[in-house]
Order: structure tokens, then sequence, then C-alpha cells
């Protein structure tokens, strides 16, 4: 079952090689995972979706706890979040077939990013199934070359991963006091 | 100050009374500030062997065991020493010299990636490449060796680090703050945990490692089985919490366990496990364990990810075994205090079940006085252990141990007579783990007794140590049991694989007494019960280091044995039904 983690670490040399490897060596097979910088420049965002029976979830983040550069984790359930991912495709595209390719494009809202006599490259963004089909509808015409991000996620509404709370200088009382003024 | 006398300076500020390591290129620097400043250092004779006196040293005290190794290969020998702390907690400190930072990655001399080759032994690894944080670094590093559950970190410093004047000021980590779920402290399910017990008719208390690194644990636990004489077990690694001659305790459970401990485990059916993890040398099939769904589990452990890793509980504790201790008995006294005729009931509803290990225990016993304490050629270990252990009764021995059947047989047959004194390489199961183990325990040992116990396999993994043991003049009694082979792998061999005995006879063991002697340590051979007497009478009239080659019987085996994979109720022992 497939598991979407967000992680919270310290932006240190080899954090994103050791989180990687404290799934695998526990036999934990990682789906997708993707890395960056959050909006406090020490602190790296990582996005893990983990293929793993969903009861394991607790024992895998006491586990991803045991790594000292590791701040917060939270699941990020279906319901409650969204996750996206960026595709860029490159597509053989003589004359005869670019129209095609153009409307399939439009149909998935996708753009395209460059052509040439020929090649299209489309970039495309959604949730991974979008990208899987977009795929499908594209397989017909050549696939040069394709690349993926990989998920990220995020929460819904007012519910979030406050990377101010990771902050130790900041007071976490007057984090609350302050959000609920905004509220 | 360079970073070298700055490395020295931090380590005696911390109180670290001795290191042990490997002088090499990378490090030179460091050891001309060990040699300035007058630091307590160890030469051993290979860098697997520094790391398991760290071990040994840290095994006893409770504090880190310092390593200093050189870069690539010195760095490379310590693997097997900061895995074996790992699994089995143990508070390690080590430093090794890298490359300098100009030549990091250009496969230098001397160059191996110890940093990433040591991230999943360790706590943590570091590598130091900005000088201004060098010792808030070391500084965190050193909280985490001893930090909730104990472990090893490393810390890889480049030559030119330790070579620099150290800048006046250090640049200070960043502090966070880990947001974490919240721990399941004692306080929190004590109650629930009281309920279960009385509603249990045969509870099991098993206390593993944990209950022997927290310093206050073996006491609170003595002080619940005096409210609640509860059975209680111990794995391999928690030997020493509890007295052997404690009325409650059963001995150890496991593969090679006590015949009443691992009856208990298989029957009880309330399981309170403290400070341990459910190993496969415990329970070995633990979806059968869990099958029995009469059966609850308590578990209470430091280290949250322990809980549900190998075993499912019913009821899951996050804290430190003392803590929990203390919390039962506060929550039994008032419990008492409420209505005292309920819990008496309680007891008494028990009792029966204690009784009936206690019978089996006795049963053992007799069994064990039958066949195996008998005087005989060629000496069986059982037999030699006991006798051995004599000698050190009352003088609160600290035993080392490799790994192996003699291993098991000291487990069985060394009453061990406080914690932190069974030095054993319980996780990893590393041969070549007792003989330098035993050179870091007499450093802590203060005028206690140090008893070796090795097999003729894993001493010949590390013999070169001897040399360390002379230059020290370390008081180290060693005995190498002398069976001709690699007793634990017959053993399997002789039970599951048709008595093959494939690569498994060491029929040309040099002559361990003259290799002793050419250390300039004494020896003796022991091939008879009189020798035997004669050399326990030497070795205790003798100062210094002594060693005793044991020769015993190649075709025993360890019993009771319960097969890998299998649970307690398929144990093997021969004997009992005769």
């Amino acid at each position: 079952m497939a598991v979407t983690l967000a992680i919270l670490v310290k932006d240190q040399a080899g954090v994103l090689s050791r989180i990687a490897n404290s799934f695998s060596r526990r036999g934990y097979n990682i789906a997708s995972i993707a890395a960056g910088l959050t909006q406090d420049p020490d602190v790296t965002r990582i996005t893990v979706k983990l293929d793993v029976d969903h009861d394991q979830v607790p024992l895998v983040i006491r586990q991803l706890y045991k790594q000292p550069d590791v701040l917060m984790v939270k699941e990020l359930l279906k319901a409650e979040s969204f996750a996206r991912e960026l595709m860029l495709v490159k597509v053989k595209a003589d004359a005869g077939v670019r129209s095609e390719i153009v409307t399939i494009v439009d149909i998935f809202r996708a753009g395209i990013v460059d052509v040439s006599f020929g090649t299209v490259t489309i970039q495309i963004t959604g949730v991974s199934s979008k990208l899987d089909a977009f795929i499908e509808m594209l397989r017909p015409y050549k696939l040069m070359e394709l690349v993926r991000t990989g998920n990220i996620a995020i929460s819904r509404g007012d519910s979030m991963l406050d990377v101010r709370m990771v902050d130790a200088t900041v007071d976490l009382d007057a984090l609350a006091a302050e959000d609920d003024e905004d509220d | 100050m360079n970073g070298a006398e700055a490395v020295v300076n931090f380590l005696m500020q911390k109180g670290v009374d001795v290191a042990f390591g490997y002088p090499g290129g990378p490090v030179l620097v460091l050891y001309e500030a060990i040699y300035k400043l007058k630091f307590n250092h160890i030469l051993v004779r290979h860098e697997q062997g520094a790391a398991h006196a760290a071990e040994g040293y840290a095994k006893v005290t409770g504090r880190p065991g310092v390593i200093i190794a050189t870069s690539g290969p010195g760095a490379t020998n310590l693997v097997t020493g900061l895995a074996d702390a790992m699994l089995d907690s143990v508070p390690l400190f080590a430093i090794t010299g890298a490359v300098a930072r100009k030549d990091t990655g250009r496969d230098a001399f001397q160059e191996a990636d110890i940093t990433g080759i040591t991230e999943p032994i360790t706590k943590a690894s570091y590598l130091i490449m900005d000088e201004k944080k060098l010792l808030s670094i070391m500084e965190e590093a050193w909280q985490l060796t001893t930090e909730g559950r104990p472990g090893p970190v490393l810390i890889n410093i480049p030559k030119d680090i330790l070579a620099l004047e150290m800048p006046s000021e250090q640049t200070p980590l960043r502090p966070f703050r880990r947001v974490e779920p919240e721990l399941k402290k004692s306080k929190d399910s004590i109650a629930e945990v009281i309920s279960m017990l009385k509603a249990a008719k045969q509870p099991l208390l098993l206390i593993g490692g944990g209950c022997v690194i927290s310093p206050e644990a073996p006491a609170s636990l003595e002080a619940f089985l005096k409210q609640a004489p509860i059975p209680t077990a111990a794995t391999t690694m928690g030997i020493g919490t509890l007295k052997r001659d404690h009325p409650a305790c059963l001995g150890f459970a496991g593969m090679h366990g006590s015949l009443q401990a691992n009856e208990a485990l298989d029957q009880c059916d309330l399981l309170l496990a403290v400070g341990c993890r459910f190993s496969d040398r415990v329970v070995g099939n633990p979806k059968k364990y869990n099958s029995n769904t009469a059966r609850k589990i308590i578990h209470c452990d430091i280290d949250p990810s322990e809980i549900n890793k190998n075993v499912q509980v019913d009821l899951a504790i996050e804290d430190d075994a003392a803590h929990f201790f203390k919390a039962l008995s506060a929550a039994f006294r008032k419990a008492e205090e409420e209505d005292k005729a309920d819990l008496e009931e309680w007891l008494q509803v028990i009792r029966p079940w204690s009784d009936r290990l206690r019978e089996t225990k006795a049963k053992m016993q007799q069994v064990i006085t039958r066949d195996y304490f008998k005087p005989q050629v060629p000496l069986l270990p059982e037999y030699v252990l006991s006798e051995i252990a004599a000698r050190y009764k009352g003088r609160d021995p600290i035993v080392v141990t490799d790994v192996g059947q003699h291993q098991m047989f000291t487990a069985q047959y060394f009453p061990i007579e406080s914690p932190r004194s069974f030095l054993t390489s319980g996780g990893l199961g590393t041969m070549g783990f007792g003989l330098p183990a035993s050179v870091g325990a007499a450093f802590a040992a203060e005028g206690r007794p140090v008893v070796a116990i090795v097999g003729d396999g894993g001493v010949q993994m590390v013999i070169q140590e001897l040399g360390t043991i002379d230059a020290n003049r370390l008081p180290i009694h060693i005995f190498i049991f002398d069976n001709a082979t690699l007793g634990m792998v017959r053993q399997w061999q002789s039970l599951f694989f048709n008595e093959h005995y494939s690569q498994s006879e060491l029929n040309n063991n040099p002559d361990f007494v003259k290799i002793a002697e050419a250390y300039k340590i004494p020896a003796l051979n022991v091939e008879t019960p009189e020798d035997l007497t004669q050399a326990l009478d030497r070795m205790q009239a003798t100062e210094g280091p002594f060693l005793c080659r044991v020769f015993i019987r190649t075709e025993e085996n360890v019993y009771p044995m319960v097969p890998a994979g299998k649970n307690s109720d398929e144990v093997m022992m021969p004997g009992m039904d005769g």
C-alpha cells in the first residue's frame, strides 16, 4: 500500500542518502522520493512515497526519528492532503502527427515547452495517475525521453507541517496563539 | 592550540581516563597531542581490538568507550566493533583520521569513506569539513552516545583540520526542536499494567539488556519483586540484572536458555518484557508466538522503534526500565493499600505457576548434576565452568566471553553476581570479541577479577591482543576452551547437516601455552580434573595475566537447544526423559 510521508530534516551533507538508506535497510520499498529546501534555508523537506502496510507506519516513523537529522515526520493521508508530480516528456513529432499531439496536450492541460523539426517537449503536472494516463496516450507516438520528479505533497486547509515548529528559538505557545489570531 | 590538541582536550574534559587505538598517517598530529598532553592511550595490536576493548570498558562502566584509528584500513578495521556496539547498545566514541580536505574523494592514499560505511551501524557518523564546527559536533556526538538507548558514534576528522590552529571561537550548531510523537510513558498506563497483571494466572517478567544498562533498574526490579515475586527470566543481554539465586530468577530464556525460563516463555498468559527486543534468539517464530491470543504482552523499551518490530504487543510503554519498575512498585503499593486482600488472593493464584517452574528447575538441576558435573577425561565444559566459577564466587568477577558454545556454557554455568559483569557479544555474535573486550574490562575493573572465557576459534581471530595484555600486565585470567573444532558450527552440522563437519575442524591448533609464554604470559595446559585444580591454584597465586588452555570434549553439544526459527515449546534436551 502506498503511504506518503513528509519529513523535515536538517539540511546537511548526506542527509538524503541517510534517509533513503534507513528505508532500504529495513526492507521498505521507496516508490518515489523528492527533496528540496523549505522557507527555512537550514531545513530540507523530503517527500517519500513508500510501499508499506499501513499498520507499519508508526514503526517506520519511529525508525526515522532514530536519525539525529530528522526533525519532524508526518504521514500525509490521501484525504487530507494533495500530491503533485511534474513530468517532462520529449516525443517524436513529425509535421504529420504534431497537431494530434497538440490536441492530447490540450486535453490534459499540459504545455509544450520546446519544439524542433522532429520533436516536441511537453511539461505536465498533476497526480501520478494523470501522468500515467498521459504517457499511455502518447505511447503510439515515439517517446524519446521522459523524466518525472516524483511526488511532492502538502496538507489541505489549515493543518500543516509548520517548519517554524522545529526552530528551537520559536516559542511554540506563541506560535499557536499567533495562528489562532490569524483565524 | 591545534585541532588535535582541541580533540584531546575535549576528551580530557569529558573525564575520559583511557582510549584504545592505533596510530597512522592522518592521525600522527593527534598522537603528537596525546604525547604532549600525556593522555592515557592504550596501543592495541589491531584496530578491531580497540573497538572491542572500548566496548568492554563501556559495558562495565556505562561511560562511552573511546577509540582512535587512522584513515582507510585503520577505520575499516573498526567496522565489526561498531556494528557489535550498535546491536548491543554500547556507547562508543570513535575518532578516525581522514585524508586532508583537499584530497577528499580523490581516492587518496589510505582513503575510505568511513563516514558512509559506518552510517548504518552507528547512531550517527560525522565527517568534519568545517574546523569551526569541530568541537560543536564532537559535543553533539558525545551526548548521542549515552542519550536514550546508548550506541556508537563515529567522527571522521581530516588531517589538515587536526593540524590547523583552532579558531578562537567555534560556530555553535543551530539548535533545532524535534517534533516527535509523544512517548507512552510508564505513568500513563501503569494502572492498565496492574489490572493486566491481576488478571494473569501465569505471568512472566522478561528482562533484557536495557535492565542492565539503566543504572537503577536492577535495584528497582528487586524492590518490585519483593512486593510481587513474579517468575523472572532474562535474555542473554539481561544476565546479571538479577542474581541467579534470587527466588524469582528462572535463568535466561532463548535458544540455549534454561528449561524453566523457556517453559515460562511458552506458557505464560502475560508476558511483561522490559528492555529487550524479542531477538530471534529469544522468540524464533514471532508469528507463532503471537498466534496464542490468550497471552497478553506488555513491552517496555526506551527505544520506541523496538515496539511492535518483532512481536506484536498488547500494551506499549516507551520508557526507561528503572522508571517503569519504580512506577510499577508505586502502583502496586497503592493497589495494596486500596485492597490488600484482593492482591494477596492474586499472589495465591500465581503460586502454583511459580511452583511448577521451580519443579522444572529442580529437575534440570538433577540432570546437570548427574550427567555433567562428574569429573572425567576428556573434560566437559559444564564441569570446567562450574569449577572455575567456584573460584571466583563472592568476588564479583567480570566475566567476558567470546562467541560460540563456550559462550552459552558460560551463560548457563557461571553465576554472575552483579549487573554490567557479563560481557558478551549478544546481537552480532562477533567471534573475536572476548579477548580484546577483557582488555577494556581490565581498565574498568577497579580490582575485581576479570575472567575471559574464549574458544579456540575466536581467540585465534584476535590472538595478537595478548601483546596488549602483556604490555600493560593486565591481570586477566584467560581460559581457552580447546575442543579442536568450531564447536557451535559443529553442533549445527551434527544436528542439522547430517554430521558433515564441513570446514569446522581445528585439528592443527597451535600450542596456545607456548604462544602465551612468547608474550610473557604464564600459561598451563589442562587435560584432567587434577590439572584444572592445580592450574586454578597457580592462577590465583600469580599476579598479572594467566592463561589456561583447557582441552574439552569435542562432541559435547550445548543443551537445552531451541532450533532456529522455532519457539521454546520445541526445545531439545537429551537426557530429560531418562
